[in-house]
């Protein structure tokens, strides 16, 4: 099928099919919806006004979608209970007439609270009915995967521009679900008067990734706001965000007011607030890098145990990207709430998962609305209240509003509120106290462990850098086995130079046999390692040791004792004690040096024990090296705090998970 | 910010305890004490010298 040219049946006035796969299109002069049927026009009816909604995609635009271009060719406005959401008709065929339109592929572009759908008609089968659809629900839609339903609501057609796909029936109500799918994937199912499904799949896009050029602007207001009047008190009444607010209040009386086709109705007045949002409406401020103002202020509660807990949400909009997002503040604890796919949340019981983080169920409430302020992307009212359930994985976390035709997924981050101060300019939010830990505050020295635990391996890893290499400087000096002929010579000498042991000092009944190494010369920086090994057995010995200078006569005195003791008392064995003991003495200075050993043994011993005595020069101490080992392990004692700052978290939570 | 702070002493503390073991090490440092005494010079130059003179037995009784 060809675009083509005619003439209005209405007011005969010229109309152009642009667009090869239109059926119908929207006179501009009469606002009459015409039809094509065969060679001829046929007149439908006469379509309303559209509503001014501050959108910033007009009809004749380009744009760019997976390397295509395409045109905006039409636009419908499609009611609903809480407002307006525009669908454009783009055409990704040459938009002007001549042209072969069987190759032309047309589609949805759909603009509510700052998103952008870009669907395309899919084949229908196998599609459920209209009654099997619940919130929450996930569908498989071969072939194009796993879908979990959203919104379900009715709609009717309420204004139609340009040109469109079918010859839609004005005023018609038509039941439809949202589906979300992982990545960014988005459907729709609409139910026509029949009750058959259409199916419409494509994905969240931005107006930025589309690039959209041109157009003939619609003359909307603005999105910098609206001056209104109250319909209750007459005060001036701005509207920060037409395109998108539903309902707001007003400023002077607290009057709710709906904000349907550019217009006020009130619908009550809401009793005086006395709290006032901590970041004043309208306030505008950079966070995280993104141009924001505040629009919106609510403040909700629930009720556990008997306690009742609050907390307050604000509502932000991006100018730039017409996005809307949350600011949370608890008890002190900031966080924000993005909006995700719920088709990207995987639950596993208490658990959930979201781009490959595991979160924690945290809490499961029902959440009323106890006050409101400012405007609202959807009728809002005090009282209203929605199933409200949190994960956390801090600093991050999920959150999950559930409603009976709604399902709507969060991604929150926690937000330091000296960050909220600056992004607001606001520095007395930086000094409002905390009360306990936030659902996903993170650790107070979570950023710090990475590094951390990388000097603290790097540390270990040094430590045992050095401790190999004074382990290669060690060396041997004496190994001395003791034997009978060591206590023959240490017999006085026959000139009678001196007595064998001090008599007052040494075990009446106790043994000595001594040795005297030959000499040997320390370098001075060259610590002097003494171990012994002693067979003893249910007997004791003791080896007392001097390392001499030649020169000087200065000694230095270790005395290390093996003693070894077992048995079996009351049907079990014990034992206690060592053959061996070791001691390190610091580098003596310079010099030639002797070692001089002295053995006692247990006298219930009938011959000296084979004592080792082994000498080293140089090498590394174990004592020294494993302290060195525990202090840098000492990160390792915040895990304590961790796990203190955990349970004081998880005091919070209602299901504890 | 404290945490800076804190993971700052850290790394401080890395580098100065590797590389006062490390020093220690060279240096030949122990923790170990020993007792210190001096040999009067007429018994090293008496007969026999250091191995017949028994000076130090401190009265070590040992065994249980």
């Amino acid at each position: 099928m060809s675009g083509r040219a005619g003439t209005c049946p209405s007011c005969g006035s010229a109309l152009t099919f642009a667009v090869g796969s239109s059926h119908a299109a929207v006179c501009r002069f009469c606002n009459s919806l015409v039809a094509r049927q065969g060679q001829g026009f046929e007149l439908i009816g006469k379509v309303a006004d559209l509503t001014p909604t501050g959108t910033r995609i007009a009809l004749g635009a380009h744009g760019h979608h997976a390397g295509q271009s395409f045109t905006v060719v039409g636009r419908l406005q499609l009611a609903w209970a809480d407002g307006i959401w525009d669908e454009w008709y783009v055409s990704f065929g040459a938009p002007h007439g001549g042209h072969d339109g069987g190759a032309e592929r047309w589609g949805w572009l759909a603009e509510a609270q700052g998103r952008y759908y870009l669907t395309f008609p899919m084949p229908t089968q196998n599609l459920p009915p209209a009654a099997a659809l619940a919130a929450g629900r996930t569908l498989d839609i071969a072939p194009h995967g796993h879908f979990v339903v959203t919104d379900i609501k009715d709609a009717t057609v309420a204004s139609a521009a340009g040109e469109l796909p079918e010859a839609v029936s004005l005023g018609r109500a038509s039941h439809s679900a949202d589906l979300e799918g992982s990545r960014g994937i988005f459907a729709t199912l609409d139910y026509g008067e029949d009750g058959r499904p259409t199916l419409f799949v494509g994905v969240a896009v931005t107006l930025e990734s589309l690039d959209l050029q041109g157009g003939v602007p619609s003359g909307e207001p603005a999105p910098e706001g609206e001056a209104l009047q109250c319909k209750n008190c007459g005060a001036p009444v701005s509207v920060r965000v037409p395109g998108q607010t539903v309902r707001l209040t007003c400023a002077k009386c607290n009057a709710l007011l709906d904000f349907e086709s550019g217009a006020m109705r009130l619908v009550k007045v809401l009793e005086r607030q006395r709290v006032e949002p901590p970041i004043p409406l309208g306030t505008l401020g950079v966070l995280r890098g993104r141009d924001v103002m505040v629009i919106g202020w609510m403040r909700r509660g629930c009720d556990v145990s008997g306690s009742h807990y609050a907390w307050e949400e604000l509502l932000v909009y991006e100018p730039k990207t017409t996005a809307l997002s949350w600011l949370v503040l608890s008890v002190g604890h900031w966080s924000s709430a993005t909006a995700i796919s719920a088709a990207d949340v995987e639950e596993f019981g208490t658990s959930a998962s979201y781009r490959g983080k595991r979160y924690r169920r945290f809490s499961l409430v029902t959440g009323t609305v106890e006050q409101v302020l400012g405007e609202f992307p959807w009728k809002v009212h005090v009282g209203e209240s929605a199933q409200l359930q949190d994960y956390v994985a801090a600093p991050e976390g999920l959150s999950v509003e559930t409603s009976v035709s709604e399902v709507n997924w969060s991604h929150v981050e926690h937000l330091e509120p000296d960050e909220v101060a600056a992004a607001f300019g606001i520095a007395a939010l930086a000094r409002e106290p905390r009360v306990g830990v936030g659902a996903v505050q993170p650790w107070f020295f979570e950023a710090a462990i990475p590094s951390a635990r990388r000097w603290m391996l790097g540390g270990i890893g040094a430590s045992f850098l050095v401790l190999f290499m004074l382990m290669g400087r060690g060396h041997s000096v004496l190994t001395h086995t003791f034997t009978l002929a060591d206590m023959a010579a240490a017999e006085p000498s026959e000139d009678g130079a001196a007595p064998p042991a001090d008599p007052a000092a040494t075990p009446a009944d106790a043994r000595v046999c001594s040795f005297l190494s030959e000499p040997f010369e320390l370098t001075g920086r060259e610590a002097v390692e003494i171990a012994i090994d002693v067979p003893v057995d249910n007997a004791w010995a003791y080896v007392e040791t001097g390392l001499i200078r030649e020169d000087t006569g200065d000694v230095a005195i270790v005395g290390l004792e093996a003693a070894y003791y077992h048995g079996r008392e009351g049907g079990e064995d014990w034992s206690e004690g060592s053959h061996n003991a070791d001691t390190a003495v610091s580098a003596p200075k310079r010099g030639s040096y002797l070692i001089r050993a002295d053995l006692q043994w247990d006298p219930k011993l009938p011959s000296p024990p084979a004592a080792v005595v082994v000498v080293r020069a140089g090498g590394y101490s174990g004592l020294q090296f494993m302290a060195l080992l525990a202090a840098l392990l000492s990160p390792l004692l915040l895990h304590f705090h961790r796990k203190a700052f955990e349970k004081k978290r998880w005091e919070e939570s209602n299901v504890n998970g | 910010m404290p945490m800076r702070w804190v993971l700052g002493l850290y790394r401080v503390f890395v580098v100065s305890s590797v590389t006062l073991y490390a020093v220690a090490g060279l240096l030949g440092a122990r923790c170990s004490p020993a007792e210190r005494e001096h040999i009067d010079p007429s018994v090293r130059s008496s007969p026999g010298g250091y191995r017949s003179f028994h000076f130090w037995h401190t009265g070590f009784a040992g065994g249980k």
